[in-house]
C-alpha cells in the first residue's frame, strides 16, 4: 500500500469528492425552482464544499518538502499539468467562494450568481482534467492508463453524491426527483468501480520490466479492494435504502459520507502503491 | 544550446566496486539515502543437471547509471516550477532555490535520477559537474573510476567513437527519453525488456 503517499491521497479523494459535489448541487440548482428558501439554503450550505476541497490542498501540501515555496507552482501555468491543478483549483475555490458570499445577501443578482456557477463548472472540470493528466506519465506504465481518469471520475461521483445527498437534506431540498439522482449516480459510480478494478486486476500482469512486476507492487491488492468494495457497497446500500423508504435520516447520510471516503481512500492507496516506471524505478 | 554532453558506460569493464558512486558522494557531500549515480547490477541464469554433470549459465553484469541528460527528459515535462531545466551544453540541473520538492519528477524519471534529499527539503540530482567540465575537467566519477568503465564527452564524439547503443537490460527504452548516454555492453548482456534476470542490489540503488 502507498500509506507514505497520505497527503496525495487524502488530496485526490477530498478535491474528487468536492468537484462531484459540485456538479449536484449546481444540478440541483439550475433546476430547483419551486422552492426558493431551500435553494437559498442550499447555496449557503456549499460553503462545506469550498471547506472541502481547501483542506484537500491544505493537506497535498504535507506532501511538498518546501510548501512555503508553494507560489512557485503557478510559475508553469499552461505548461505543467501540476501549475494547472493549482491554478484551476484555486480560481474554482475563488469563483465559488464569491458566489457563495453573494449568496448570503438577500438582494444580491441571482444572474450573476449563475452566471458563477456556470464558470465554476467549467474550472470544476479543468481541475479535474488535470489532476488526471498529472498522472498520465508515458515513463509509469501503471498509471497511464484510462483507468486513472475512471478512477477519478468514480471517486467525484461516488464521494461527490455521498457529499451533495448530505447538502441537500440540510438544505431541506425535499425532492424525490434529487434522491433517486443521487441513488443513480451512486449505482453508476459503483458500477464504474467495480469494472474499472476488474480490468486493473486482470491487465496488471501484462506489465512488466527486468526490475518490476506491477502485480508485486500492491500484493495485497486482493484484500484492500475486498475491504474498499465492502465500504463502498455499504454505503451505495443505505442511499439506495433511504429512496426505498422514503426518508432520510442525517446519521445515516454522514456515515455513507465517510463509508464511500474510507472505501476510496483505499482504493487511491493501492493507486499510489502501483507506482512504477519503464525503467529502473 | 550549443552542445550535448553525456556519458560512456564501458559495462564490459565495469566490475561493480562503486568507486564511482562514492566519488560522487563524496564531493557533492550526499546523505546516505542519496546516490547521484548508482550501480545496478542485473544477475541470473542458473544450474542445471545433466546426467552426472552441472552445467550452468548464470550472470552477472554491470550499469553505472546517473543523470542521463536525456535529449527529452521526463523530468522536466512535470516540473510545475520549471526548477527542473535542460542548461546549455545539455545539462539537466535542478535550480535548487526554486524547486519546491513536490516529487513530480522522482516519479516521471524512469532512471531514477532525481532524488529527493530530507535535509535540504528539495530535489537534488547530478549536474554533470558541469562547474568542473567548464574548467576543462571531467566529472569526478569518471576521473575516479579505476577501470577507465566511463568517459564523459560531446554526445556526437562519443558516438562515433562507440556506437549509438543507449539501452539493455534493465535500463528503459531509450525511445522514452533519448539518454544522452552510449553503452558498450558486457558479453552477458541481455537486451531491455529482458526477464532471464533480476536486479540483485536494489537496496543499494
Amino acid at each position: 500500500m502507498g500509506w507514505n503517499e497520505w497527503p496525495l491521497m487524502l488530496f485526490t479523494v477530498l478535491a474528487q469528492s468536492a468537484i462531484g459535489a459540485y456538479w449536484l448541487c449546481a444540478f440541483a440548482l439550475f433546476t430547483e425552482r419551486r422552492d426558493v428558501l431551500a435553494r437559498r439554503r442550499l447555496e449557503r450550505l456549499m460553503i462545506v464544499v469550498w471547506v472541502v476541497l481547501g483542506a484537500a490542498f491544505l493537506s497535498s501540501t504535507a506532501h511538498v518538502g518546501s510548501p512555503m515555496r508553494g507560489a512557485n507552482v503557478l510559475l508553469r501555468v499552461g505548461q505543467a499539468p501540476l501549475s494547472n491543478e493549482l491554478f484551476f483549483g484555486m480560481s474554482f475555490i475563488a469563483v465559488g467562494g464569491i458566489a457563495w458570499l453573494l449568496s448570503l445577501f438577500a438582494d444580491s443578482s441571482r444572474t450573476l450568481r449563475n452566471a458563477l456557477y456556470l464558470l465554476a463548472l467549467v474550472l470544476s472540470i479543468a481541475l479535474l482534467w488535470n489532476m488526471t493528466r498529472f498522472y498520465l506519465m508515458p515513463t509509469v506504465p501503471t498509471w497511464n492508463t484510462p483507468l486513472t481518469p475512471v478512477a477519478f471520475v468514480v471517486t467525484a461521483v461516488l464521494g461527490g453524491a455521498m457529499l451533495a445527498n448530505l447538502l441537500f437534506a440540510l438544505a431541506g431540498l425535499a425532492s424525490r426527483r434529487l434522491d433517486r439522482l443521487v441513488a443513480a449516480v451512486a449505482v453508476l459510480g459503483l458500477i464504474g468501480g467495480v469494472v474499472a478494478a476488474v480490468v486493473l486486476i486482470t491487465t496488471l500482469p501484462g506489465i512488466q520490466t527486468s526490475v518490476h512486476a506491477a502485480t508485486s507492487m500492491s500484493p495485497d491488492m486482493g484484500m484492500w479492494q475486498a475491504a474498499r468494495f465492502l465500504l463502498l457497497f455499504a454505503a451505495v446500500a443505505l442511499v439506495l435504502g433511504q429512496v426505498i423508504v422514503g426518508r432520510r435520516v442525517l446519521p445515516v447520510m454522514v456515515v455513507a459520507l465517510l463509508l464511500v471516503l474510507g472505501g476510496e481512500i483505499i482504493g487511491r492507496g493501492v493507486f499510489y502503491a502501483l507506482h512504477m516506471t519503464v525503467g529502473l524505478v | 544550446m550549443t552542445q550535448q554532453y553525456g556519458f560512456f558506460i564501458d559495462s564490459s569493464r565495469c566490475t561493480g566496486c562503486k568507486t564511482c558512486m562514492l566519488a560522487c558522494k563524496d564531493l557533492k557531500d550526499l546523505p546516505p539515502e542519496v546516490n547521484f549515480r548508482r550501480v545496478y547490477e542485473y544477475t541470473g541464469g542458473e544450474w542445471t543437471q545433466d546426467g552426472d554433470a552441472w552445467r550452468q549459465d548464470v550472470f552477472s553484469y554491470y550499469t553505472s547509471i546517473a543523470c542521463n541528460h536525456c535529449a527529452d527528459p521526463a523530468c522536466t515535462k512535470v516540473c510545475p516550477t520549471g526548477a527542473m531545466a535542460k542548461h546549455e551544453n545539455g545539462f539537466v540541473i535542478v535550480d535548487e532555490e526554486v524547486c519546491i520538492g513536490c516529487k513530480s519528477c522522482a516519479m516521471a524519471c524512469p532512471y531514477g535520477a532525481p532524488q529527493y534529499s530530507e535535509v535540504k527539503r528539495h530535489m537534488t540530482k547530478c549536474d554533470g559537474c558541469y562547474g568542473r567540465v567548464a574548467e576543462g575537467k571531467k566529472p569526478v566519477c569518471v576521473e575516479a573510476c579505476p577501470l577507465r568503465a566511463l568517459d564523459f564527452g560531446p554526445i556526437e564524439e562519443l558516438r562515433e567513437k562507440h556506437g549509438t547503443l543507449a539501452a539493455v537490460a534493465p535500463l528503459p527504452e531509450d525511445t522514452y527519453t533519448h539518454p544522452s548516454i552510449v553503452i558498450k555492453p558486457n558479453p552477458k548482456a541481455r537486451p531491455v525488456g529482458n526477464h532471464d534476470g533480476f536486479l540483485a542490489n536494489p537496496r543499494e540503488v
